[in-house]
Parts: C-alpha cells; sequence; structure tokens
C-alpha cells in the first residue's frame, strides 16, 4: 500500500459519529419496544398442518371425483378380511337327516287291457320271424 | 467483566438474551464504523447520523434473530448499506455534488470529519461499485478478505481481484487529480 493510500485510510478512520448517536438510538428504541413474534411461526405452521390434514381428503375427493373403475383390492387388504359366521345357528346335521319330507302321492296303477298286448307281442314275433 | 472484554460475537449472544446494556455497548462499538460508512456513501454528515441512528434501531429489532453465520459487523455493513440505498432513493432530487456550503456556524470537530469524509469520497466515488466496496471493507475497514466475500457475498478470488484492481485504480486517480497529502 502506498503512502499515499495508507493517509486516505487513516483519514477514513479518524471520522467519528457524532456523540450525540447513542442518546438518540436509546431513546429511539425505547419508543419502539420490540414485540416478541417468536410464536408467529409456529401458529401458522400448527394452522396450516391442521388445514391439510382436515381439509385435506375433502379436496381430494372434490378435486378428483368418484373413481369409475371397479378397484381390485390387494393381497395384503384380502389377507386382513375377517369372515365372520352368520349370526343364527344352523341346525345340526342329525336334524336335517331328521326332516320328513312330504311323502310322494301314490303311484297311480295301470291296467292295460291284456288282449291288446298280447296281439302286438304276436306281431313282433311274427316278423321277427319274417325277417330270420 | 467490562463490555469492552466482550467479543463481538459475545456481545450480540449478551442482547440476544436479553441484556439492554449490551445492546448500549454494540452501539458504542460499531457507531463510528457504521457513521463512516454512510458519511461516505451519502453527500451529508446529518443524513449520515440519521442513517447510523436508523441502522442501531433496526438492529435492535434484527440482532434478536441473529443467527451467527457472519460476523456481527458484516450484518450491520449490510444493513448500513441497504438504509443508505433508501435515503438514496428518497433524495433522489438533491444533486449528487451537492455538498454543504456554510461551516462557519459548526464545530470544528465536524468541520475536520466533513473534509476527511469528502476526500475520501473524492478518491472512491469514481471506482466501480464493487471495487468501492472491496476498497471500504478490505482496506479501511481492515476486514479479512474472507470477511469481505461473506459480507459482499462474493468469492474470495473476486475480492483480491477487485482489491488489486481497485488499488491501481485509486492511486492513478490521486495522480490525476493531483492528490496530495501536505
Amino acid at each position: 500500500m502506498s503512502d499515499e493510500l495508507k493517509k486516505l485510510t487513516d483519514d477514513y478512520r479518524d471520522i467519528e459519529a457524532p456523540p450525540w448517536i447513542a442518546t438518540r438510538v436509546r431513546a429511539e428504541v425505547r419508543n419502539r419496544p420490540v414485540r416478541n413474534h417468536g410464536w408467529l411461526p409456529v401458529a401458522t405452521t400448527a394452522v396450516l398442518a391442521a388445514g391439510i390434514i382436515g381439509l385435506g381428503p375433502l379436496l381430494w375427493q372434490t378435486t378428483a371425483g368418484p373413481d369409475p373403475r371397479p378397484t381390485t383390492p390387494s393381497l395384503t387388504t384380502l389377507a386382513s378380511i375377517k369372515v365372520e359366521k352368520p349370526p343364527a345357528v344352523s341346525p345340526s346335521l342329525t336334524r336335517v337327516r331328521t326332516l320328513k319330507a312330504p311323502r310322494m302321492p301314490a303311484k297311480p296303477k295301470q291296467n292295460a287291457p291284456k288282449e291288446q298286448t298280447n296281439s302286438l307281442i304276436e306281431i313282433f314275433e311274427e316278423k321277427d320271424h319274417a325277417h330270420t | 467483566m467490562k463490555w469492552d472484554d466482550y467479543s463481538d460475537v459475545e456481545l450480540v449472544r449478551q442482547f440476544k438474551t436479553g441484556n439492554t446494556a449490551a445492546f448500549d455497548a454494540i452501539v458504542l462499538r460499531f457507531q463510528d464504523r457504521i457513521y463512516r460508512l454512510a458519511a461516505v456513501s451519502l453527500y451529508d454528515e446529518q443524513y449520515a447520523a440519521d442513517v447510523t441512528q436508523e441502522v442501531f434501531v433496526r438492529s435492535y429489532k434484527g440482532l434478536r434473530s441473529f443467527r451467527f453465520r457472519a460476523q456481527p459487523f458484516t450484518w450491520l455493513y449490510r444493513t448500513t448499506k441497504l438504509v443508505c440505498h433508501e435515503f438514496n432513493r428518497r433524495r433522489s432530487n438533491d444533486s449528487l455534488d451537492h455538498e454543504p456550503g456554510d461551516t462557519s456556524e459548526l464545530p470544528e470537530r465536524v468541520v475536520a470529519d466533513r473534509e476527511r469524509a469528502r476526500r475520501v469520497r473524492l478518491l472512491v466515488a469514481d471506482l466501480p461499485e464493487r471495487q468501492r466496496e472491496v476498497v471500504l471493507l478490505r482496506i479501511f475497514e481492515d476486514l479479512s478478505v474472507k470477511e469481505t466475500a461473506k459480507a459482499l457475498g462474493i468469492s474470495e478470488g473476486t475480492v483480491k481481484a477487485n482489491l488489486h484492481k481497485a488499488t491501481t485504480n485509486l492511486e492513478a486517480a490521486m495522480h490525476r487529480t493531483g492528490f496530495r497529502y501536505e
């Protein structure tokens, strides 16, 4: 650094603030008390988080709409499904076996005329005989 | 333990714990340096005093959330630069060549300071802004290259390059203007 530059530096460093600055700053600071706003970011974050958690699903539903495709459950979902027994007690097997079915109606008896049948048999017999 | 024994960082730490006496110590420690920066940037010692006051009023609030990523003076320098810009914008109608006229009523000390500030400003004003800032911080305020780089948000290499150019330009300006100390 040259001598001239050094002197210039000394000149700069010799500049002093007016002595009343500190007093004025003190008075000004007293008039403007600092409010503690440290809680503000925490509160904002909490409100935003609550909003996202509370309104998020609703917003998602309105924007996405109902999905028209049938959803196929995953294997894990299927595995977690518990099949519950029906509340009504099923009848025991012995009871099922003893259940009485209504009787079938009696088979009607058919008395076919003897002559007619005989004649038919005879015809058949004749035909057979004829072919042989 | 006197406040003079505290480092800059320790002073701010004390202030952050709620010790308002530490703030008075901060003002007393930095007021000259802030005032000098303002006096060289502005063209009126009254404005420089107003800027200094405003910087400390803002720092009363701002230093409470200071996170010690840089030196307190670096933070104060940035605030001073910002406030100087605001003051310059407010009085943009004033001529930049405006210098206070009659000094007969002013105390001797004020007149001497004004003359010093004028001399420094005369030589530094022609430098490009980045070079001027490097001269103010590295040469006049005696900050390290690292601290200067941090204060200006540039690399250390850029500081060194600008410092070299600025020194050359300053000496050339002294020769050109015939500036000589008796």
